[in-house]
């Protein structure tokens, strides 16, 4: 009951956000808040459920946005169309990353995306004819306007692509809920249990590990093409390993495992260098120490830390009478 | 049914199993004894393909499963049960049957868990709740029976009384002489040595990596040697 209250009080909250605060400022942070929650949800799928942490989500996000402003700009595809095909080369490009990468346990993993996050860094900077170098790319479009009995919805007004990003956002949940509640997010979750047990049972790990991979970084891709439509400028910076490791950050900030957890890491790993803006050159520093308390003190991340406290408060209350007798 | 043959196993230089061969007939239990550091464990391992030995082999129904990999050995009905009560601590006893049946994920697998929880009438009390929060004889439960949910050929329990109280190990023990009367075949692993002299059909005695004694449970209860050693005579 507490639960369908606070989805419907966080559904309508983001429907109502540009009506709240309607300066362009606080929308646009929500727009890149709202894509990197996309590649948090992601991140979450290979980290806290299946318990591999990749360190290649940035990397994935730059296939997916460079792929769709490549194919438009070149081949000229239509916006839409390139949105659903960048998440889908992007998958292409992890399939064969993660087939020799996935071989290994543990850490190693880590450090294999870590490195493939760096490789494609270097390509976005160095392959110049193609990806315009440090120079970029620009003028990527919006995507074309929709017209729904008459209106016009244009995309270059940014309250029209706050709410685009809001519906993918909520479309990836679902595919997410629904993969969760199927049998293969039960295997994902008994791979992260007790890999050893699940392989004992006849699963095959490596290639459920590959499918979470996989998974995790066609999102990544989504969310790098809704940003290339939103900035309609691209340059390699935003993909390199710093953004991954936020991505990472989100999940265990906001609770790794959980559905909300990477909502409330994403908003706060976007929200929080902004609002210190007003702390000037110590920024920074009351950001990483912020970060220590959370990691020290919240181990589990603040979603689940939230809950216990909400479970208990309610507990308390219609625990008392009970007491009292 | 199993035949391991000369089996040699090494972690990095160092060699911890010497040639070990062994053999477990259709329908019998036969138990592995032996102190802690034998390589009891690492046999096990072997055998179900979470570690590749370094010489030797091991059939299966006349197929060799020598070096293949765990998953496709736990289809061909080889199911492990693992030492130390090892679950999907934050699944439900439900969720934890319904992925040791992973193997028969096509077929229905009501008859199964009625079977398992009429095994341990205990388990169908807690069948909704997270593995995790259970006694430690109730987890040894949920593990024994997530491997009886695969249907398997040959069920391998590593252990299964390490850490448990007492009283629970006697349950075990007659949890372990109904199996065998399911018609399951057993091989156990046990430092509990009288309890598995009592349940099984036959014993080997590893020591250093080597079998040095084996026989029928009735010999090797007999034997001065186990006696003195394991037995406390």
């Amino acid at each position: 009951m507490i639960r369908l209250v606070l989805i419907a009080a966080v559904a309508f909250g983001g429907i109502a956000f540009p009506y709240l605060l309607t300066s362009n400022y606080f929308i646009h942070l929500a727009i890149l808040a709202i894509i990197w929650m996309i590649v948090a949800q992601g991140a979450n799928v290979i980290q806290g459920y299946t318990g591999y942490v990749s360190i290649a989500q940035a990397g994935f996000m730059g296939i997916g946005a460079y792929s769709s402003a490549l194919l438009n700009l070149n081949a000229g595809w239509p916006v839409w169309i390139c949105m659903i095909v960048s998440p889908l080369i992007t998958a292409a490009a992890s399939l064969i990353a993660g087939y020799p990468s996935l071989r290994v346990k543990g850490h190693y993993f880590a450090i294999v995306t870590l490195a493939l996050n760096m490789v494609i860094f270097i390509v976005l900077v160095n392959w110049i004819p193609v990806t315009g170098g440090e120079g970029g790319i620009a003028g990527i479009p919006a995507p074309e306007s929709i017209r729904i009995a008459d209106i016009e919805i244009s995309f270059l007004s940014r309250v029209n692509y706050y709410y685009l990003v809001l519906a993918a956002l909520g479309l990836v949940m679902l595919i997410i809920a629904a993969l969760l509640r199927s049998r293969v997010g039960l295997v994902l979750q008994a791979i992260r249990q007790n890999e050893t047990m699940a392989e004992a049972a006849g699963v095959a790990c490596w290639r459920y590990k590959l499918f979470s991979f996989v998974f995790s970084a066609s999102l990544a891709g989504f969310a790098g093409s809704l940003y290339a439509h939103y900035m309609s400028f691209l340059s390699p910076a935003p993909f390199s390993v710093d953004h991954s490791l936020n991505a990472i950050l989100a999940v265990i900030l906001g609770g790794s495992g959980t559905l909300a957890g990477p909502l409330v890491g994403a908003g706060l790993t976007v929200a929080l260098p902004e609002i210190l803006r007003i702390a000037d050159s110590y920024r920074l520093i009351i950001y990483g120490v912020g970060l220590v308390i959370v990691v020290i003190f919240l181990p589990r991340g603040l979603v689940p830390w939230l809950s216990d406290l909400v479970r208990r408060a309610v507990r308390g209350r219609t625990g008392k009478p009970t007491e009292g007798r | 049914m199993l035949t391991v043959t000369n089996l040699r196993i090494a972690y990095g230089g160092a060699e911890v199993v010497h040639g070990v061969s062994l053999e477990v007939g259709e329908g019998e239990c036969v138990a592995l004894i032996g102190p802690n550091g034998a390589g009891k464990s690492s046999l096990l391992k072997a055998v179900c393909g979470l570690i590749k030995p370094t010489a030797g082999n091991i059939v299966f129904e006349g197929a060799d499963i020598t070096g293949m990999a765990g998953h496709e050995v736990a289809r061909r009905g080889i199911a492990m049960c693992p030492e130390g009560r090892q679950m999907f601590p934050e699944m439900t006893v439900m969720e934890n049957l319904r992925l040791g049946a992973y193997r028969r994920r096509k077929e229905d697998i009501s008859a199964e868990i009625e079977e398992v929880m009429t095994l341990f009438p205990r388990l169908r009390e807690r069948a909704s709740q997270m593995a995790g929060t259970l006694s430690g004889g109730e987890q040894e439960m949920v593990a024994i029976s997530r491997a009886l949910m695969a249907k398997p050929q040959l069920c391998i329990f590593d252990e299964p009384s390490l850490g448990i109280a007492p009283k629970v190990v006697d349950e075990i023990e007659d949890t372990l002489v109904k199996i065998k009367a399911l018609g399951v075949t057993v091989l156990l692993v046990e430092q509990a040595v009288s309890m598995a002299l009592r349940v099984a059909d036959r014993a080997y005695v590893l020591e250093a990596g080597e079998v040095v004694a084996a026989g029928t449970s009735a010999e090797m209860s007999s034997d001065p040697r186990v006696q003195r050693a394991y037995l406390g005579a």
